[in-house]
């Protein structure tokens, strides 16, 4: 049967807990929750206290979470803190590699904080936040242990004339992503949402990983883990509707610039482009003020930390 | 097997913080305006399964009931919130409650999600704090309660209960420290009026429901209300028209009565009643007046040991207590010659508004309360006397 059949799932599939905090105990492993934030204020309590009260005192599914700050300048920390969660800037965790702002460094820093077999990453500014979000994740993991890294996706409820439920991905994932994977890496347009948030992944893989501190970490690490694992190590679990911002189009712009060096790097990587030009590291967006029109740059640099396995500091605390 | 004091309780309801705030986050963002509470009510029953009481069903009106058996079993005693709220939303909205480290955000938290929400925790509660009950413990989430809709889920209930219930605690999310022991008579009166314009009558000359209405508004504000035993007539909501140069053809008057004395809604209900009768025969007018909901004056009196009971509980927690009488859920209970008290839980700001708001340790200390009251009821119950019932309103 074909990839997209046998493993994509429904959250559904996962919601006895009883049976899979069973399951859990006799595969033997431990869970990780990682929230990476940067002024979350409004919707982080509410995220960690139904993790807590859902997952970790009503069903034993999370041994441990942790929010990791890039800096918040919020009520992010306060909030997090009081609600029990442990709560850690990015900079104070492995001091010796420095500080780097970005998200992807917050979900770097997470490989070397947790200690669980499996880290769960779920964004922090989802309003809808169930505990479904985590366990939809990481059942696949334990049930299979083939499978290394499941992927979110969501209802987007754009069209219903026609009877069906609209499953794309987001505009960055429609316009960009799945051209790019069209053209290059067709087994990875069935990842109906290769950019969403929430994964789960086993630590074996996040510590071979390496990890671009910006918009391109999701789109590296599904190249990085297909190259070397292949299609039959994801999975993806449909979790219905997910309520979050949104974001403008100059926002998305950005982000898809920095995905695309993230990706570009990748191709040459994988030998799949011949000579290329340098690239830029320079956005450029117009802004017209009345009679006046403006450029606009941004400087995106996907910079990347090496994979985990390759610092001392965390050797010391993984041995092999 | 303990039966810690109600501050006891109080002090270890904080390391279960979490657990009684996710119950009141996940019921809150299910939608549940009267008459349409079902995913609430579902939720509550996979809970109430989850948790292993018995009996754990939806009725025919679409309550939600579950029974913790007692040790004994020979008294049984209800514990009541009602599921529905204020809050009807528009087609692509969508409720959200937050949570910061002083207070829980969102539409229809007070009326009643943290009431549910506490029903909901006190079997885990029990549990958990491993306190045993002599009596059976019936939890009902009950529908179709508020405005209009007249309790018809606890009426339903009530009336079909198949063994009798001793005693009824109802959970209301607002205000910590009240205390119902209580209920007002009470009537709604629905009047619509409707005026005969003929085809091609010039504006001028069209009859103007509004003005109708406005003279039967005057003539409801003449009848005497006396201001003991309290007595109040409330106009709440009047509609007519949609335009500036239209007379409109219909209007309609929404009114409530409320007294604490026996049969003074009821005259009130019946002056309104000649009022309409009157001017409708006087005008090119038709006005019909409906009643929505009627309900009795009683309850239980002020040195009835329930109410000793909750103002014990309540004092050894420091909570004022404010005892009056009430006009919702109770009353049907006291209808049904059951003793019974109202509680509120928390305390609110900006009610039924998108910034509403309930302060936190205010609310567990509204659990513990509710949990303390249980405790005592529990105890005393085969002693209590029924509820007074006088004629209807």
């Amino acid at each position: 049967m074909a990839w997209l059949q046998t493993n994509t799932f429904h959250h559904s599939d996962f919601s006895d807990l009883a049976k899979l905090c069973e399951a859990k105990k006799k595969a033997g492993l431990t869970i990780g929750l990682c929230i990476p934030t940067l002024n979350e204020e409004k919707t982080i309590g509410k995220e960690i206290v139904i993790f807590k009260s859902e997952l970790m005192d009503r069903f034993p599914l999370i041994d441990e979470f942790a929010v990791i700050d890039s800096g918040s300048t919020d009520r992010t920390g306060e909030i997090a803190s009081s609600y029990g969660a442990e709560f850690h800037y990015s900079g104070d965790i492995l001091p010796s590699e420095g500080f780097k702002r970005g998200k992807g460094e917050n979900l770097w820093k997470a490989v070397y904080e947790l200690k669980s077999d499996i880290i769960c990453y779920v964004d922090a500014d989802i309003a809808n936040i169930h505990p479904r979000f985590v366990y939809g994740l990481v059942a696949p993991l334990i049930r299979d242990a083939s499978i290394h890294y499941v992927k979110a996706f969501y209802e987007r409820p754009m069209a219903f004339s026609q009877g069906l439920r609209a499953t794309g991905g987001g505009r960055v994932t429609e316009i960009l992503v799945r051209p790019l994977f069209s053209l290059f890496y067709p087994e990875l347009t069935q990842l109906f949402q290769p950019l969403s948030g929430e994964y789960a992944v086993r630590r074996e893989v996040l510590e071979a990983i390496p990890f671009p501190i910006g918009y391109g970490v999701e789109t590296s690490h599904i190249l990085d883990v297909y190259k070397r694992w292949g299609m039959g190590a994801f999975a993806q679990t449909d979790l219905d509707q997910r309520v979050h911002r949104n974001q403008s189009t100059t926002a998305l712009g950005k982000m898809s610039f920095g995905i695309l060096q993230s990706f570009i790097n990748r191709l040459r990587q994988h030998g799949k482009v011949g000579d290329l030009a340098e690239i830029s590291n320079i956005y450029r967006a117009l802004q017209a003020n009345g009679a006046e029109y403006e450029e606009v740059t941004t400087e995106i640099f996907e910079e990347e930390r090496q994979p985990m396995i390759e610092v001392a500091e965390y050797l010391k605390r993984f041995p092999r | 097997m303990s039966s810690p004091s109600p501050t006891k309780i109080r002090e270890e309801l904080s390391a279960y913080r979490e657990t009684l705030l996710a119950n009141a986050l996940m019921l809150g963002e299910i939608p549940a305006p009267a008459g349409d509470e079902s995913a609430r009510v579902r939720f509550l029953a996979d809970r109430f399964n989850a948790l292993s009481l018995q009996g754990v069903s939806i009725d025919e009106a679409g309550n939600v009931q579950a029974m913790l058996p007692g040790r004994k079993g020979d008294q049984t005693i209800l514990l009541a919130a009602h599921a529905d709220t204020h809050i009807t939303l528009r087609p692509g909205e969508r409720l959200t409650i937050n949570v910061t480290p002083e207070h829980l955000e969102g539409q229809g938290l007070a009326d009643n999600t943290v009431g549910l929400a506490c029903l909901l925790s006190i079997p885990e509660l029990l549990e958990r704090l491993d306190i045993k009950l002599d009596a059976n413990i019936i939890f009902l989430g009950h529908v179709n309660s508020l405005g209009s809709r007249d309790f018809a889920g606890l009426r339903f209930f009530l009336d079909h209960v198949p063994n009798p219930v001793h005693a009824g605690l109802v959970l209301e999310g607002i205000s910590l420290g009240r205390l119902n022991p209580s209920c007002l008579g009470m009537v709604q009166a629905d009047i619509k009026c409707r005026v005969h314009q003929s085809p091609g009558t010039r504006w001028e000359a069209s009859e103007n429901a509004i003005v109708i209405m406005h003279r039967v508004i005057r003539r409801i504000l003449e009848i005497p209300v006396p201001q003991e035993p309290r007595t109040s007539v409330i106009l709440g909501s009047l509609n007519a028209g949609k335009t500036f140069n239209r007379p409109p053809e219909a209007a309609r008057l929404r009114l409530e009565v409320r007294s604490e004395e026996p049969g003074k809604a009821r005259e009130i209900r019946m002056q309104i009643q000649e009022i309409v009768r009157e001017i409708s025969s006087t005008t090119a007018s038709e006005i019909d007046i409906s009643y929505p909901a009627l309900r009795k004056p009683g309850g239980i009196p002020f040195s009835h040991p329930m109410v000793t009971a909750a103002r014990e509980v309540m004092a050894e927690l420091d909570v004022e207590t404010l005892i009056g009488p009430s006009y919702s859920d109770l009353s049907v209970l006291i209808s049904h010659n059951i003793p019974a008290v109202t509680l509120g839980l928390t305390t609110a700001e900006a009610l039924n508004e998108p910034e509403e708001r309930v302060e936190i340790e205010p609310y567990l200390t509204g659990i513990a309360q509710a949990v303390g009251v249980l405790q005592r009821i529990d105890k005393e119950v085969a002693t209590y006397p029924e509820a007074e019932d006088p004629p209807i309103s």
